[in-house]
Formats: C-alpha cells, sequence, structure tokens
C-alpha cells in the first residue's frame, strides 16, 4: 500500500466520524446555561455513534488493508484510549494535568517489569500495571490536592518530567542475565525481552496484526465506555460542576477534593492498561514515552477534537494520527508541524473539531446578526423565546438573571 | 570544607541562572497572568544569537549583548501579536497559554535543531577563568550572572515604578477595561511588557549558556525549575522567588553531592510538593480569591 492510499483511508475514517458527529450533535458541554433536559436522548445519540463507529472499526481490516497502515490504527487506538481518559480529568473536570503521560507510562513500565522480573505471562502482568496506574494517578492527584489552574499544569509537568529524568539516568545493574546488565527501570535503552501477548504462536506471522487491532479496539472499546459512563453518571454532573463553578458546587455539598481525588484515581485504571497493551504491541518500553513532543501530540488530540467532549478525543487522535502520518515524510519538521497545529487549533478552533462542527449545525442566518449585540439588555428586550429554544449557542448571550 | 564551599558554588552558579529565570518570568506573570513554558526558547535564542554573532561573524564580544536585546525585543513582539493576543481573547487564559507555550518552546526547539543543528556549541561570550578559594574555583561567570541578576532586578523594578511605561503596564495588569476607559492602548503596553519580557529572556540566555553550552533544548529544565521555584517562593513576590531560587539551587547542589546528581532535580520537587500541600499559595504567596 503507498502512502496516498494509507492517507486516504485514514481520511476516509475521519470524515465519517466528522459526518456521523455532524448529524448527530455530539457535543455535550453543560457551559450551557439553559438546563438540558435531552440527557437521554445524548445518551441515545451517542450510543448509535458508538454503534456506527465500532462497526466500521470491526469491518475494517476486511478490507485487505496493508500491515502498516493497521499497526498505525493500533497505535492510534491506544492514543484514543488514553486520551479518553485525560480528557475526564483535563475536559470534563476541568484539572489541568500534564502528568497524563507518566500515568500511561507507569501502566507500561509496571507490566513490562513484573513480565521481565517475575517471569509472569503478560497477561497477567496487565492488570498488576493497571493497578499500578491507578496509585500512582491517585498519588499525582494527591500531590496538587490544594493547587490551581496553572500551577497544576506546572507541577504536574515538573513531574512527569523528574519521573522520565529518574529513569533516563538509572544505570546501576539490577539483574544480570546472560552477561546483558539490565538497569531496574531499564534506563535510557528502555526495557526488552519481556515477551509479548502470544499473537504469533497463536494466530501465525499474517495473523498477528489481526490479533493486536482487535485487542487495541476492545481497550478503546472498554475505554470509551468506562468515560461515557462515567460522563453520564451523577460522578460526570459532579466533575462538570466543580469545573464550572468550584464555589457554587462547594455551597451546594460537593467536597472538591474527594472529587479531584476520584477523578484521577477513575481515569488511572484504563491509562494503565492502556500502558500495558502499548508495552505488549511495541515489546519495547523506553523512556522517550515521556518526551515532551509525545505529550504534546496527546495533548493535542484533545484540544484539537474538543476539550470536554464526549467524542472530541477520538475526532482529536484520528485527526492528529492523519496529520502525523502526513507529517513523517517531512521528518524534521514533524515536532514544528504538530506546535503548529496544536497553536492554530487553540487560536481558532478553541472548542475543538466538535465544537466546530456544532456550530455548523447549529448556525443559523441571524446568529452573526445576534453576536453583534454586545448588551445583554437588548438580547432580554428581543424576543427571547425563540433563541431559548437552541439552547446550544444561548452562551454567547448569558443567563437570564445575570 | 572542599566540599561545602564546592556546593557552595555550584549552588551559586545553579542558583543564579534560576534566579534570573525567575525575574523574567515574574515580569509576565505580573502583568498578563501568564506561566511562560516558551522561556527556554528565549534562552535559547540568546544563546544562539551569541554564537551567531562572535562565532559565526566573528563580530567583537561588544555587540552579543545589544543584539539579543534586539532579537528578543523583536522575537517578543512576534510572540505577543501571533500568539498571546489570541489566547488572552478567549476564556481560560492563564491554563490555556501554558499550553501554548509547550507548543512554542517545541516549535523553536525544532527550528534551532533544524537551523543550527543538534549538537551542543560552545558558547563564546564567557569568561573562562574563575576566582580561586581555598583550592576551589569560583568561575568569574557564576560572579558575573549574580550579579547580573540583582542588577537586572533593580533595573526592572525601577522601569516598573518609576517610568510611564512601567505605570502603564501596572495599571493594564490591575484592571484592563478601567485602564482603556482611560484611554490606554492595553494591546500596545501588553506587546511592550511583552518585548521587556523577551529581551531580558534573551539577555539572561547569553548569561545562562555561557556556563554551559548551546543546544536546542538548552534552557527547558532550568524553565521549569524556575517557573516551580516561583510558584513556591509564592507568584509575584519577586524578592522572595530569587531567595528561593538561591536556596534551592544549594539544596540541588547539595543532594547531587551528597547522593549521586539523578537525585537534585527530585529532592527539590520533592521539596517543593510537601511545601505547596502546607501552603498551596507558596511561601509568601497572596491567596488569589476569585469573585464570583
Amino acid at each position: 500500500m503507498t502512502f496516498y492510499e494509507i492517507s486516504i483511508l485514514i481520511a476516509v475514517l475521519g470524515i465519517l466520524a466528522a459526518v456521523v458527529a455532524f448529524f448527530w450533535g455530539t457535543s455535550y458541554s453543560t457551559k450551557d446555561f439553559v438546563i438540558r433536559d435531552n440527557r437521554i436522548s445524548n445518551v441515545w445519540k451517542d450510543f448509535w455513534i458508538g454503534i456506527i463507529l465500532l462497526a466500521i472499526a470491526l469491518i475494517f481490516p476486511a478490507f485487505g488493508a496493508g500491515k502498516y497502515l493497521l499497526s498505525q490504527i493500533v497505535l492510534f487506538f491506544i492514543w484514543a484510549a488514553v486520551v479518553t481518559q485525560w480528557n475526564l480529568i483535563f475536559g470534563i473536570a476541568g484539572i489541568f494535568t500534564l502528568g497524563h503521560m507518566a500515568v500511561f507510562a507507569i501502566g507500561g513500565y509496571i507490566t513490562a517489569m513484573v513480565a521481565l522480573y517475575m517471569g509472569w505471562n503478560l497477561w497477567a502482568a496487565l492488570p498488576v500495571g493497571a493497578l499500578a496506574s491507578v496509585v500512582f494517578s491517585f498519588l499525582l492527584g494527591a500531590t496538587i490536592i490544594r493547587l490551581r489552574g496553572p500551577y497544576i499544569a506546572i507541577m504536574t509537568l515538573a513531574i512527569a518530567i523528574v519521573i522520565q529524568k529518574l529513569i533516563v539516568s538509572d544505570v546501576a545493574c539490577f539483574v544480570t542475565k546472560d552477561l546483558i546488565c539490565y538497569n531496574f527501570t531499564g534506563g535510557a535503552k528502555g526495557l526488552f525481552n519481556y515477551g509479548n501477548f502470544g499473537f504469533k504462536e497463536w494466530l501465525g506471522f499474517k495473523g498477528r496484526i489481526y490479533g493486536e487491532y482487535y485487542l487495541a479496539l476492545i481497550l478503546l472499546v472498554l475505554s470509551t465506555l468506562f468515560a461515557l459512563f462515567v460522563i453520564y453518571s451523577p460522578l460526570g454532573s459532579t466533575f462538570r460542576s466543580i469545573r464550572d463553578n468550584e464555589i457554587a458546587a462547594g455551597s451546594r455539598g460537593v467536597n472538591r477534593i474527594k472529587y479531584q481525588l476520584i477523578v484521577f484515581t477513575v481515569s488511572g485504571i484504563f491509562t494503565g492498561l492502556a500502558g500495558g497493551v502499548f508495552a505488549g504491541l511495541q515489546t519495547t518500553m523506553g523512556p522517550n514515552i515521556l518526551s515532551l513532543s509525545l505529550l504534546l501530540f496527546l495533548l493535542s488530540m484533545i484540544v484539537v477534537g474538543g476539550r470536554g467532549t464526549n467524542w472530541g478525543p477520538l475526532i482529536g487522535a484520528a485527526a492528529l494520527m492523519l496529520a502525523d502520518t502526513v507529517l513523517r515524510d517531512f521528518g524534521e519538521l514533524r515536532v514544528a508541524g504538530l506546535s503548529l497545529i496544536i497553536l492554530l487549533a487553540m487560536i481558532f478552533l478553541p472548542n475543538g473539531i466538535v465544537g466546530l462542527i456544532s456550530n455548523i449545525f447549529y448556525w443559523s442566518p441571524d446568529k452573526k446578526e445576534m453576536e453583534k449585540r454586545i448588551s445583554i439588555k437588548d438580547f432580554i428586550k428581543s424576543d427571547r423565546s425563540q433563541y431559548l429554544k437552541r439552547g446550544k449557542w444561548i452562551k454567547k448571550f448569558g443567563d437570564e438573571n445575570e | 570544607m572542599d566540599i561545602f564551599l564546592q556546593i557552595l558554588f555550584s549552588g551559586l552558579a545553579v542558583g543564579s541562572m534560576y534566579a534570573v529565570g525567575a525575574i523574567a518570568l515574574s515580569l509576565l506573570w505580573g502583568t498578563m497572568g501568564m506561566l511562560n513554558l516558551a522561556h527556554s526558547s528565549f534562552i535559547a535564542l540568546g544563546g544562539y544569537v551569541a554564537y551567531l554573532c562572535m562565532s559565526v561573524l566573528g563580530a567583537s564580544w561588544f555587540f552579543v549583548l545589544p543584539l539579543a536585546f534586539l532579537f528578543g525585543l523583536v522575537f517578543g513582539y512576534i510572540y505577543y501579536h501571533l500568539v498571546i493576543r489570541h489566547i488572552y481573547a478567549k476564556e481560560n487564559f492563564s491554563v490555556n497559554i501554558i499550553i501554548a507555550s509547550v507548543a512554542i518552546a517545541a516549535l523553536a526547539e525544532n527550528t534551532f535543531l533544524n537551523l543550527a543543528g543538534g549538537e551542543a556549541l560552545r558558547q563564546p561570550f564567557q569568561f573562562t577563568s574563575g576566582l580561586k578559594i581555598i583550592g576551589v574555583v569560583l568561575p568569574y561567570q557564576t560572579i558575573f550572572t549574580v550579579f547580573t541578576a540583582i542588577l537586572l532586578m533593580i533595573i526592572l523594578a525601577l522601569i516598573m515604578s518609576k517610568s510611564k511605561l512601567g505605570q502603564v503596564i501596572r495599571a493594564v495588569s490591575q484592571n484592563p477595561d478601567a485602564s482603556r476607559l482611560m484611554g490606554i492602548n492595553v494591546q500596545k503596553s501588553f506587546a511592550q511588557a511583552m518585548m521587556l519580557y523577551g529581551s531580558i529572556a534573551a539577555i539572561t540566555g547569553v548569561l545562562v549558556t555561557g556556563s554551559s553550552q548551546v543546544f536546542p533544548s538548552v534552557g527547558s529544565d532550568a524553565t521549569v525549575k524556575a517557573l516551580i521555584i516561583l510558584i513556591v517562593a509564592g507568584l509575584g513576590n519577586l524578592r522572595a522567588g530569587i531567595l528561593m531560587a538561591f536556596a534551592l539551587g544549594f539544596l540541588e547542589m547539595g543532594v547531587n553531592y551528597l547522593f549521586g546528581s539523578r537525585y537534585g532535580f527530585p529532592s527539590m520537587l520533592g521539596f517543593v510538593i510537601i511545601v505547596l500541600l502546607f501552603k498551596p499559595n507558596g511561601f509568601w504567596g497572596k491567596e488569589i480569591v476569585n469573585r464570583v
């Protein structure tokens, strides 16, 4: 398969996702001041979007896609699973952590280390890695428990950098097997030789990639289901209430510290699993997982897709993987291209692709004119009722009590 | 005694490095409320300008600082008008600018990598010798950086308190809407603050890279460290920030010498985390109260 066929295929996938999202209006932002009574219908929208995307993903390998393309999609599934969980903290709960890649790396490292040093099967090591991630994520949440906004971003970034530095500078021999010195964390060259998921023996050399594909797909589906479950549960409402107005939430009896710890713990589960699956599929685990460019890559998935939305991270991951496949041809300019994408998205698409789609979806001819009216009084004087029906963009003009 | 002096001098060296970073960064926090992770790119800019001026063009050392000043000015202006301005206009500025500045840092790092190559270059604007005290060398570069840090802080304080530019910047930072009603061009004064920041950061970049070498990611560690130092000292309190920079510099170097160089940064971060658990606004920071 040539490069252009791959790009076209991924583009078709992305466009399909966008079209589906377009027709069902995925954006679910409780920043809207109008109380929404269509929560149930949102669940059904998400259900159908999920079913359609899942169907596409399930039959996709049947079209005879090449090995390279499938491995790229496997990577896409894993990153999408990670950013869906990151979005729970970053978008839904509004805690701007940059340390999520550390949680992912801990999951991968612990899985690999348990398999390497204790001789466990990688499948058995997966839950251990996930558990370690949950514990680490809880601790990460606990260290920044009393900090706010930008402080959190800086501190979590510093923690991730410190963990990378500790891994890279690890040179002491932990065990020596066959005259090869293994550092405890693998050091700068990373961990390897810890086995794999055994798809090669099970499905044969040619079928291996399909096993990897469906394993990553299962991971993504479970992760997305879990994220949607959290978003629609009372827990999700609590997270959003803290994000939107912490003081009002506190006055209604919401304990911020408790729920901040809960959201970190909850998002650690599938991040750790994703880390373990990543370690098993890549068969090496190195400190470049914690590099700034990868952090930027995954962060831009959330930002480009639309933070705090249900499908934003998934769409963002698809868009960024496509962009990355294109940029890979330019080699040295890859990081620069990614940075430009994230900057342009932040400047021109503050609500991401999902926000853009819902803007198109809820566009109406007189909206431009409405935007010109800055005064809320003017707005109240005008016939409000017809605008209240379109709750989506009522937020632009504020609450009626304001 | 030797080890103690060694720790003292190297602590002084890294402390001065963090202090000059903290000066520039706290200027930006004071004006716009932004934590600029792209500070590392300005440090690298200063280093590469010095290299360009002396090693490539073969000019005298005399031109290095003015040229760095000029470059910092220009890139501060560009940075403001291409990026910050647009993000400032949207909500959640203080967090969004962190993401954007991480992107800027990566972009700048990649640009330097493509323009100048990845290998570490010797930055020529430096003092090679040092002062010998009881067998331990205190490099002149460290003394120079410490004094420049103090000088920059005094100059910045004078600019902010006495000059019209400083008055305007302070007015805008306190209340942009009211200052616009008083006839101040808010965009322009932010751009001026950003240019001031850029020039200071580029000059500190020349100093900082003098004691090490120049490579694309030269300032990134120092930037994160300077930011967490500012946070633990209390943002908006520059004198406490500088004090903290030296204190944590000594801590880091002490741990480096006693337990091995792996543990310097982690112990520093651990200290900061413990402090912030008990004093979330830092040692001398004011509590930020958001009105509903």
